[in-house]
Order: structure tokens, then sequence, then C-alpha cells
């Protein structure tokens, strides 16, 4: 175990790395000056002058790398050229929000999909089994962004139920702070429920007509057992596979939910970031959400190996 | 007998009609104090220092919290707000005397003087970095001989310095909060005006309250103002709806006809001095700051450009594009502006766009790309511009950009053409010098015209209003003429609020004022 862990440890830091190449690359690549795009219409030649000078956007580009990434594994992420603060305290101030955001899309995912996957693997063919594909199939296709608004125009302005928009920090107010969420979390969530109840589905309905089941079933266990017990265990291999790739996707592509329902968290800080060329803010959380996902996946595959033994066996195995 | 009868008759029926009267004249509703109102920022505030700030985002937050020593009353007239008057000027111009308030406190109690605003006005001029530099440019030094008398020096004559004292360069700062955060002001700035600062969460909020230090604060009636910045029209007119928003500041023209239909909202609408138009490289082969050059740009050629106007239906993108609640421009100073020559936009000439295409010799179509901002207001029109033009045999590409890329493209001389909003200032030298004169900052066509640049250069020195009136007659007339920048639309401003905030009214520039504004609590 300590060999596979050891081996991934290390080769999450190679690909950390090389992700700190692509993100600076990949941001000096973008067209356009930030001073700039920072002065928009009130464009004052010296002050723009400035701004080149002070954040080093004059120097080479080897530099600005050397530069950036000298101070960044200290954990300062630099200054925002925008606002003038710490780009580490404005990521850390606003990814207790986006965490909050998509765990709970994620939990309602999983409370979604689950369950329907499993019933509709259970009784396939059946209508109950059409209706979840077709619940699936809706889930994927519907645009966040149009989701979005129907769902502000049915709860909070017709039946005025849920409020519109905003966000109550859950320390402050609790009930205020859910009641915000309801609406983004749906929005957020139903996409990755789709895929999940999908997948749950297809893997069950492996599972259950596999020969380990089947034996299970001659030796008399209750179909709850079978179940639960033998073929969802299996098919969760894949669920926890697909979550971690989506939970990562859901923490950086809440950009739209956080642009709708105006929660001040890390989509709306890189999409704000991107159109005004704030090159600091870019590549801090473009880093951030590379260190979360390479986590993440690092994470999800020692719990691989937990779930199946193979794994472990196969690593260590001359 | 009987006629004193009716005599009393009829006085006691005058009486008692009085008396019905009175109970009716005293009910007319006057302002309750209280309540708290969000509204909506078409775009967040860069920095809440006014010496650095660049956004309009800015703007709408400072109109509230930061007075200036000029303002504009809602027909866009001059008036003053920290100053008692409008300045007197020299006869040689190169001497303002502003007379100031006194018995006014800044937000955290430290008094308002003359020496205050030359301590502020000198940042604005000299800070490192600020974005105040060229509005000042003309002020060589300031001083305050008393403690309600501001003296500026000029190096030039400046019609337009006064103008500009009504925007972000005659905001007023405190003193003491300069000395204490120096170039953090902005984190908690601290100003004259009937609101304060409380915090600010960078993307989220903007939260004032009522100062009780401001010398007019028995009329200012909110307890709290909140800003919400919010970039998406859909979202803002959605948050109205839901009563997460009192005050909407822009809203799209497709939401208008809905909202006026509906009883719980009202529609305030003003013509304002924003405008948008297509800026043409004539000749920006080398950027900004280089020297004009040979660009590959059909619409470099005088006819061509002449044809690809005349070929544009200004009525029918502001029916089609703009559900007719815009206002055709053809030129650069709005009919909402007192120095608007009152010349119509001529109708679309179709024929004499093709005979010019057909006079220039060259062979179409004419390919020719238009880059817009990426919206689906921009795109709409762009495509309408198209099918328009087509007929006059240009084929128009329609590139859309994100804001960024389009800056850096105009500012490189990489387009042919390139949809530009302007939203517009007081004064028309600040929506024209910049643009039309040879080293203009934002000569993006680098078009070179040595009468215009001394017809500009005379009109910003001259104080006589009818003499700048016929001055700017004549560089209208060029400006037209040259077409280095052809002219669409004068921009209508929409704003929606509930039906419960009392008092609103909209500016010519678009700002949100909310000092005597109120919530009814009924």
């Amino acid at each position: 175990m300590s060999r596979y862990f050891l081996r991934r440890a290390g080769e999450s830091l190679i690909a950390l790395w090389l992700a700190t190449i692509v993100v600076f690359i990949g941001v000096r690549s973008l067209p356009g000056d930030p001073a700039i795009a920072m002065s928009g219409e009130g464009r004052e030649p010296a002050a723009n002058a400035l701004i080149r000078q002070r954040y080093g956007l004059d120097e080479p580009l080897p530099i600005q790398y050397l530069r950036w990434i000298s101070i960044t594994i200290t954990g300062d992420l630099g200054t925002s050229i925008r606002t003038g603060q710490p780009v580490t305290a404005e990521i850390l101030s606003r990814i207790p929000t986006t965490l909050e955001l998509a765990g709970l899309a994620g939990l309602f995912a999983i409370c979604f999909g689950l369950p329907l996957g499993i019933a509709a693997a259970v009784r396939r063919g059946t209508r109950l089994d059409y209706l979840a594909g077709s619940v699936g199939l809706i889930g994927l296709s519907i645009p966040t962004f149009w989701l979005g608004i129907v769902l502000i125009l049915i709860f909070a302005v017709w039946l005025e139920v849920l409020p519109a928009s905003g966000y109550v920090p859950f320390l402050e107010d609790p009930i205020q702070n859910l009641e915000r969420m309801i609406l983004p979390v749906i929005v957020l969530g139903s996409a990755l429920g789709a895929v999940l109840l999908r997948q749950v589905r297809s893997g069950m309905i492996g599972s259950l007509g596999s020969d380990y089941v089947r034996t299970a079933r001659a030796k008399g266990l209750t179909e709850r057992q079978v179940v639960v017990g033998h073929a969802l265990r299996n098919s969760l291999i894949t669920v926890v596979t697909i979550l971690g790739l989506e939970l990562g996707a859901l923490i950086s592509g809440s950009v739209v939910t956080e642009s709708i329902f105006l929660i001040p968290g890390f989509g709306r800080l890189i999409i704000e970031a991107v159109s005004r060329r704030d090159y600091p803010v870019i590549q801090g959380v473009a880093l951030f959400s590379a260190v979360a996902y390479i986590a993440i996946n690092f994470g999800v595959d020692l719990l691989y190996s937990y779930l199946n033994p193979k794994v472990r066996m196969g690593s260590t195995a001359q | 007998m009987i006629r004193s009868r009716f005599l009393t008759a009829g006085l006691t029926v005058a009486l008692i009609a009085a008396a019905a009267a009175a109970p009716i004249a005293a009910q007319e509703p006057s302002p309750q104090r209280g309540g708290e109102v969000n509204l909506s920022q078409f775009e967040d505030a860069d920095t809440l220092d006014p010496t650095f700030a660049g956004t309009a985002g800015a703007r709408v937050v400072f109109i509230n919290m930061c007075e200036k020593l000029y303002d504009l009353d809602a027909d866009g007239a001059l008036v003053p707000q920290l100053a008692t008057a409008l300045p007197t000027v020299s006869e040689d111009g190169l001497t303002v005397t502003i007379p100031v308030r006194e018995g006014v406190t800044f937000n955290d109690g430290t008094p308002f003087d003359a020496a205050a605003v030359v301590k502020s006005l000198e940042r604005h001029r000299t800070a490192e970095g600020s974005r105040r530099t060229s509005e000042l440019s003309s002020i060589t030094a300031s001083a305050a001989p008393d403690a309600t008398t501001v003296v500026l020096t000029l190096a030039r004559p400046d019609a337009a310095l006064t103008a500009s004292l009504s925007d972000r360069a005659g905001m007023i700062m405190s003193p003491t909060q300069l000395d204490l955060l120096g170039a953090d002001f902005g984190n908690a700035p601290v100003c004259v005006g009937p609101f304060k600062f409380v915090d600010r969460v960078v993307g989220d909020h903007t939260t004032l309250e009522r100062s009780e230090d401001y010398y007019d604060a028995e009329h200012v009636y909110l307890d709290k103002v909140i800003y919400r910045p919010i970039a998406d029209e859909t979202v803002r007119t959605a948050n109205l709806r839901a009563g997460d928003l009192q005050l909407v500041d822009r809203v799209a023209t497709t939401d208008v006809a809905a909202l006026k239909d509906d009883p719980e909202f009202v529609v305030v609408a003003r013509t304002s001095n924003a405008y948008t138009a297509m800026t043409v490289n004539i000749a920006n082969a080398n950027g900004i700051a280089g020297e004009p050059g040979v660009v590959d740009d059909p619409l470099a050629n005088d006819q061509l450009r002449k044809a690809f106007d005349l070929a544009i239906d200004r009525d029918q993108i502001n029916q089609l594009v703009y559900s007719g609640l815009q206002v055709a421009g053809c030129g650069p100073i709005s009919p909402a502006n007192p120095y608007h020559d009152g010349v119509a936009c001529p109708a679309r000439d179709l024929e004499g766009a093709k005979a010019l295409v057909t006079a220039s010799g060259v062979a179409t179509p004419i390919r020719v790309e238009l880059q817009v901002a990426s919206s689906p207001v921009n795109v709409r029109l762009g495509e309408l511009l198209q099918s328009q033009v087509a007929e006059a045999g240009f084929e128009l590409a329609v590139l859309p950009l994100d804001n960024a890329t389009a800056f850096q493209n105009q500012n490189d001389g990489a387009f042919d053409i390139m949809l530009t909003p302007w939203s517009g200032r007081v004064d028309p030298d600040a929506n024209i010098y910049r643009f039309h004169y040879s080293t203009g900052t934002d000569n993006f066509p680098k078009a070179v015209d040595p009468e215009l640049d001394a017809l500009l250069d005379e009109a910003r020195s001259v104080n006589d209003v009818e003499a700048r009136k016929a001055l700017y007659a004549q560089i209208v007339e060029r400006v037209k003429e040259r077409r280095s920048v052809i002219y669409l639309q004068h921009q209508v401003l929409y704003s929606a609020h509930t039906s419960a905030l009392q008092g609103f009214e909209l500016f010519v520039d678009g700002m949100p004022r909310l000092k005597s504004v109120s919530l009814s609590q009924s």
C-alpha cells in the first residue's frame, strides 16, 4: 500500500508542476493586455504603463514564470491587478462558498441519481425504467442557464417560496443559507445526477446478470441483500470514479450557476478575472483548480484501491 | 329673512366643502424614513478610490457616497454641489476661482474646507497611476487662499474643466482618511455624501448607510443602500421581479415593455450622452502609439467609407435591434446635449451608396470585417448591418470577441471596423477630442486632420457657450464628413424600480441618485 501511495504521490507532484506550466502559458496566450482591459473606457497611457511595470508584465515570459512560481510555492498567489487584493485571500474567501455549493450539488446528484439508477436497473424494461431514462436525458440536455432562470421564475417570482439569488454564510444564518442554496444546488447537480443515474443503471444491470449474483440468489439471500450488498458495491467503483472526476468539474464549473444566483464563489471570480485579463487571479484560480483535481483524483485512487484490493495487489505484485 | 337663510346655508355648504377638501390636500404623502434598497450594478467597481477608479461600476457607487465640486441636474446642466457657485474664470482663462461650502463635514467628522479640496485635486492630478491626470491636465497648481475659496492656475484655458470636476476628478476625499490609508483609501473610502461606506465584498456587494454627518441629512430617507453587481441583464430583471432588487440600473430594451405593463414596477427613461458607433481603421497600421500608415482595409478609402455609411438604415436598426427604444444618431453629440446641432440624421441612400461603390472602381463584393464585443444585441446589430450593406456591394463578416480582445485589437490596429460604445460625457470635448484629435488617446482610426485639430483646440479653450456651440457645429460637420467614426445611435437609458420606491429620477448620466429617494412602507 505504501509503495502504491508513494508512486501516486510522485505522479501527482509531476502533474502539478506540468499544470503550472500549462496554466501560465495558457493565461499568457490569451489575447488582450491586462492594463488595457483594466482601463476600460478611461485610457490613461501613464497609468497603464505603471500597471505593466508594477506587475512585471513588460518582462520576458520565462522571468515572469519564475517570479510567479517562486512566490506560489510559498502559498502567495500574488495580487489582483484589478482590485489590488491578495489573490490567496480572494480565493480562500470564496472557496468555502463554492465547496458548499459543489458539495451539496454532489449530494443532491447522489440522492437523485443513485436510487433512480438502482430502481431503473432492478425494474429494467418497466415504466419506471423508461421514466428514469427520460429524467436522465432531460437532466443532461437542459442548459444550466435556462434551467436556472426558469426555476427562479417559478419558485421566486410566481410562487414566491424561495429567494431568487444571493448568499448568506452558513455560520451567519444556517436557514437562510440553505434556503438560498436550494435552487443553485438543483441547477448544478442535475446534470451530474443524470450521469450518475445512467452509470448506476448500466453498472447494476451488468452486475445483476453476473455469476456471483446468481450464486448469491441461489444461496437464498434476499433481493435487498443481493442488490445492495453485492451488485451495488461493485457498481460503486464506476460511481466513485465518476464522482471523483465530476466533483472537480463541479468546483470549476460552477461559473454559470454562481452567475445566475449571484453567489460570490470561485466560478464568478474566474469569469470576472478572465474578462479583465487579471493574470494573477486567473493563474491562482486555475492552479487551485488543478490542485483540487489532482488531490481529489489522488483520493479517488486510494479509495479505489480500498474498494478493489486487486488494484493494490496488482501494483505490488511482481 | 329668506335671503339671510340662503346666505347662511350657502356659507355652511362652503365651510363643509372646505373642511372636506382640507384632509385631501393634507394627504399628500411625505417621504418616509427607513428601509434599504438593493440595486444592481451592471458591472462591479474596480476600486472605490476616485483617483484610481476607471469603471462605470465605481461611478454608480460614488454618486451616493462621494460628492463632487459640481454635479448635473437631471437634464445634464452643471450645478454646484460642494462648490457654492459655478467657477469664475479670469479674462485670460488661466485662473479659475471656485467658492466652496462651509459648515460641512466629511463622513468621518473631518471638517470640509478649501484645503481639503486642494489636497484631493492635487492627488487626482499627480498621484502615480492616477486615472484623472488627463481630465485635469490643464491645471498647473491649486491653492486655498482661505477656507472657502479654491484657486486653480491653468496652463491653458479649459472650457471643459467644470464638466471634469462634475465627475471623479471633482470628488473630494477626507484628508484624514487619505493620511491614514494613502493608496489603500479605496478599501474604506470617506467623502462628503448622503451615504457612507460600510463594507464591500468584491464581486458580491457594496453596502452604504445613511450618514448623519451629511449637511443635508434631513432629506436623506433610506437607511441603507446595497449594490449588487449583476452583469447579465436577464438575471437583473429576474431579481427585480422576485423582489430581491428594488432598482435595476440598466434594463434591456427587450424587457422594457413587459415591465411597463406590470403595475408593480416603474420604468424610467432618459436620453443620455452615450452612443454606439463603428470605428473605422483608416491608417492604424502601427498601433495607437505609432505613426499612421497604410492599412489593408477597404473602408480606408473615403468613397467606400461614405458608401458604407449611406447604406445604413439607422431607423431600421432602432426598430429591429432596439425595439424602437433608442435614438438614431449620426454624430458624436447626443440630442440630449445642449451642444447638439439639431440636424436630423439623413435617411438611408442606397442608390447613392451604390453609385459611390461603382465610382470607386473596386470590385464587389467588398469584404470587410466588423468586430463586436460579444453580446446578443451586438451580434443582432452586426447581422442587420450585414444585410443592409450587402445591398450596396459590401460583404460584411461579423466577428464577436470578448472585451479584452476587442480593446487590444483596437489598440493594435488589428481591425477593419469595430463596434465601439461610449458611455458619454456632459461636455462635448470629452466626447470628441480623444477620438478625433490627430494624437488623441482614442484616435484608433489614426485619422489626421490639422484643421479639425485646430477647431478642437479652440473649442476647448473658449468659455463663451454660444461661441463654443458654433465651433462644435463646425467640428461635428467635419467629423460626419470624415467618417472615421460612423455613429449609429444615441442611447436611451432605461431603469426600473418597484412602485414602492418614491422620488427616483433618472439623470442624463445614468447614475442612480438615491439622496432624496424613499421607500413607501405601505
